[in-house]
């Protein structure tokens, strides 16, 4: 729809945010209705600066990757693994396979968590209290196994240059007790999922609403679960040589609904697990750390990855010190948050912030991209297609 | 009319009715916590401590253009809810000709639109009183004319109110095709009910509607009906947290909020006891009728915990075709009623 019909149909604007019961965490959404339907939407994200980015530039490459972890406090893994991915592979370091075996385990906990927390907030949006907290309940015992793989509820530093801390490595008597927890979490989930998915009132809530068709999917630059509810089979894992060795199923659903967005989350919930039980199965009995290295000047490397929302993106350089020059990280939040921005449209008011929930956002990753012009005194936000031309022009 | 008899009553009917609605949020909550397996609030924390708490609280102005009338709503909606609790008492039958389904049906849809008085005199600070204008830059639409959560909730119990309270009011009138009167007390005796000699046991040999086909299906009508009156899950889209928050009474706080609390629990129990007396035939009444009356007038807000703890809020998509649904089961009882 032309831009100028929109804004004729648009009755009135409802601002939700930037602090609103229905957000975790800031950001702006202004609704434009006509009789409680969305005609328009837009969403603004940058509330929540921190300067990561900054703050690692000119930091040992050791220390400025532990502050990757605190990007976010729930993919915390992730951020910490891929940072340090792209350090071994651009300095060119071994890994232990085992260690491998341990940062996939993390990581597939932590997507089952991610996943769980998203469920719980998702229910919680939609006023269904029981399911909310049943998916807290479901979740609490995830991190539970986070706790005692790692010694940490969040930020588990797993990932270390060479290989993993030596506190997270998975003896046998550990192994045990995991697969034993992990069953018991698979019985959960699946029951959860048998429950929710068949409950009438809630489909009737979720089934055709927030419709985000394939292409739009693609041209919007939806990431993650969003993307493969949507349609589309793109699943970064399947190109991360970490993964090769395990046989897993890339869910995908084409309706493109809030429906199938929570669908896929909780099918990958079992898929991950899948992973998990496979890993501590196969898990090579050598040691997870390799300390024959040397941290020096390093090219500009990058590295790809699957976080819990999507695909995940690190790039840096090292001086001949071994200290961070232009850290970029960029995550799947920001283009998956844009994508909603068209998906509200044509829905009920109410439906709106679960539309916008439903894409998992989370802004402590997003919110690094505000740009400060000191010398014009004006501040700016990046659209993704901006991003994606200064990442590749590396201007920022 | 026994004059001491109808004053007692006039006083006490309503202060037992202020009392027992104290307990009834902590039931609720207390069930859907077992329901979500927690332990839940201690069953007196939500409708009387919370109230107490939220009198000792320090007293905001509301952003209201009439504050004092935006104060009083929630007496105002305790008064009614007093009024309906004693034209159900068999003292007041007959006072005036008010003791009629027709008196009762006219408060109830009062009570309804309180919430559109509340919303209209209430602008809270969420929305259209920014300090300055929200228009981001290149923005599609700019300087679009912003309504805040209270006016949106307005239009919402508008609509429930044409629409969703539609099964209350068959629910009230399917007792008064089976009695053939529209008078309260009739229906009451009707089912066997007599003042006098009114004892427990006696109370077996009573005829309640309830136990009817047409009252069942009444009964069916009545509880969505009750549901939507209180604003509970599923219809509680007036003050969903996903998008109005608190809608209509978002800005009653302090002292006010307590009164709304209290407003909110007596048409709990209120609406319950109107229940009891009209498909059990047992009225509130000063005798040992009040007993098994309060007991019975606790089966609705338990089934109303137990349905909002599986239910989610409904928008008007799926709304309008329930309200339409239980509208119709209403339209069926009153025809098998006739029958």
């Amino acid at each position: 729809m032309a831009d100028t019909d929109r804004k004729d149909r648009a009755e009135y604007e409802v601002p939700l945010g930037i602090v609103h019961s229905a957000l975790l965490e800031p950001f702006r959404t202004r609704l434009f209705v006509d009789d409680e339907t969305v005609v328009d939407a837009e969403i603004t994200y940058d509330s929540a600066h921190r300067g990561i980015e900054r703050i690692m530039e000119g930091m040992p490459v050791q220390k400025g990757l532990i502050i990757t972890e605190r990007i976010c406090g729930i993919c915390s893994h992730i951020h910490l693994w891929n940072g340090t991915r792209m350090v071994e592979q651009g300095l060119g370091i071994e890994v232990p396979q085992r260690a491998h075996h341990i940062r996939v385990i993390g990581n597939e906990l932590e997507r089952i968590h991610s996943h769980l927390l998203f469920l719980g907030h998702a229910f919680e949006i939609l006023g269904h209290e029981t399911f909310s907290m049943r998916c807290f309940m479901l979740r609490e015992p995830v991190q539970n196994i986070l706790f005692f793989l790692s010694g940490n509820r969040v930020h588990y530093t797993i990932s270390v240059i060479g290989g993993i801390r030596p506190r997270a490595d998975i003896d046998k008597e550990k192994r045990r007790t995991l697969l034993g927890m992990l069953n018991s979490l698979e019985e959960g989930c699946k029951n959860f999922a048998n429950r929710a998915l068949k409950d009438s009132l809630i489909v009737s809530r979720i089934k055709e609403i927030g419709y985000l068709s394939k292409d739009d999917a693609v041209k919007y630059g939806a990431l993650g679960p969003n993307l493969r509810a949507s349609g589309v089979c793109e699943d970064v894992r399947t190109r991360v040589s970490e993964y090769s060795n395990f046989d897993f199923d890339i869910i995908v659903y084409d309706g493109g609904a809030v429906l199938d967005r929570v669908a896929c989350r909780v099918f990958e919930v079992l898929e991950s697990i899948k992973i998990i039980r496979q890993a501590l199965e196969t898990l090579p009995d050598e040691e997870p750390m390799n300390v024959d290295f040397e941290i020096g000047e390093m090219g500009f490397s990058t590295s790809y990855n699957e976080a819990a929302r999507g695909e995940i993106y690190d790039s840096c350089a090292l001086d001949e010190s071994g200290r961070i020059k232009n850290y970029i990280n960029r995550t799947p939040s920001m283009s998956s948050i844009s994508a909603m921005e068209v998906s509200c449209i044509g829905d009920h008011l109410t439906d709106a912030s679960l539309i916008i929930a439903s894409c998992d956002p989370c802004l402590t990753c997003t919110n690094r991209i505000t740009v400060v012009d000191e010398n014009k005194g004006r501040e700016y936000v990046l659209g993704p297609d901006e991003i994606r031309s200064m990442t590749r022009r590396r201007r920022i | 009319m026994n004059w001491p008899d109808f004053v007692l009553a006039t006083i006490f009917v309503p202060l037992i009715a202020f009392i027992v609605s104290t307990w009834v949020p902590g039931i609720m909550r207390k069930i859907q916590a077992r329901i979500q397996q927690r332990i839940g609030p201690p069953v007196l924390m939500p409708g009387f401590w919370a109230v107490l708490k939220f009198m000792y609280k320090e007293r905001i102005k509301p952003v209201s253009p009439l504050p004092r009338l935006f104060h009083s709503i929630p007496l105002i909606g305790i008064v009614l809810m007093f009024f309906i609790i004693l034209l159900t008492n068999p003292e007041w039958d007959g006072v005036l000709g008010l003791t009629t389904l027709v008196a009762l049906a006219g408060l109830i849809k009062v009570e309804e639109t309180l919430y559109i008085v509340m919303g209209n005199l209430s602008d809270n600070i969420m929305s259209v009183r920014m300090p300055y204008p929200d228009l981001v830059s290149g923005s599609v639409m700019k300087a679009k004319v912003r309504r805040n959560f209270e006016k949106i909730s307005v239009t919402r119990a508008f609509k429930l109110i044409t629409v969703g309270s539609f099964p209350l009011y068959l629910g009230l009138f399917v007792p008064a095709v089976v009695a053939g009167s529209i008078g309260i007390m009739s229906i009451a005796k009707y089912q066997g009910f007599e003042i006098a000699d009114f004892t427990l046991r006696g109370m077996y040999e009573m005829n309640p509607l309830i136990l009817t086909v047409p009252g069942f299906i009444g009964a069916i009508a009545y509880f969505a009906g009750y549901l939507v009156i209180l604003n509970e899950y599923p219809f509680s889209i007036m003050h969903t947290k996903a998008d109005v928050i608190e809608g209509p009474t978002m800005e009653y706080a302090s002292v006010s909020r307590a009164g709304y609390y209290l407003m909110r629990e007596i048409t709990m129990f209120v609406m319950s006891s109107v229940f009891v007396t009209l498909y059990f035939g047992i009225p509130p009444t000063l005798n040992l009728a009040m007993v098994p009356h309060i007991i019975l007038a606790m089966i609705l807000p338990v089934l109303a915990a137990i349905a909002s703890a599986f239910s989610p809020v409904l928008t008007f998509r799926q709304v309008y075709p329930l309200s339409l649904g239980f509208s119709a089961l209403g339209v069926i009882g009153v025809i098998v009623a006739i029958l």
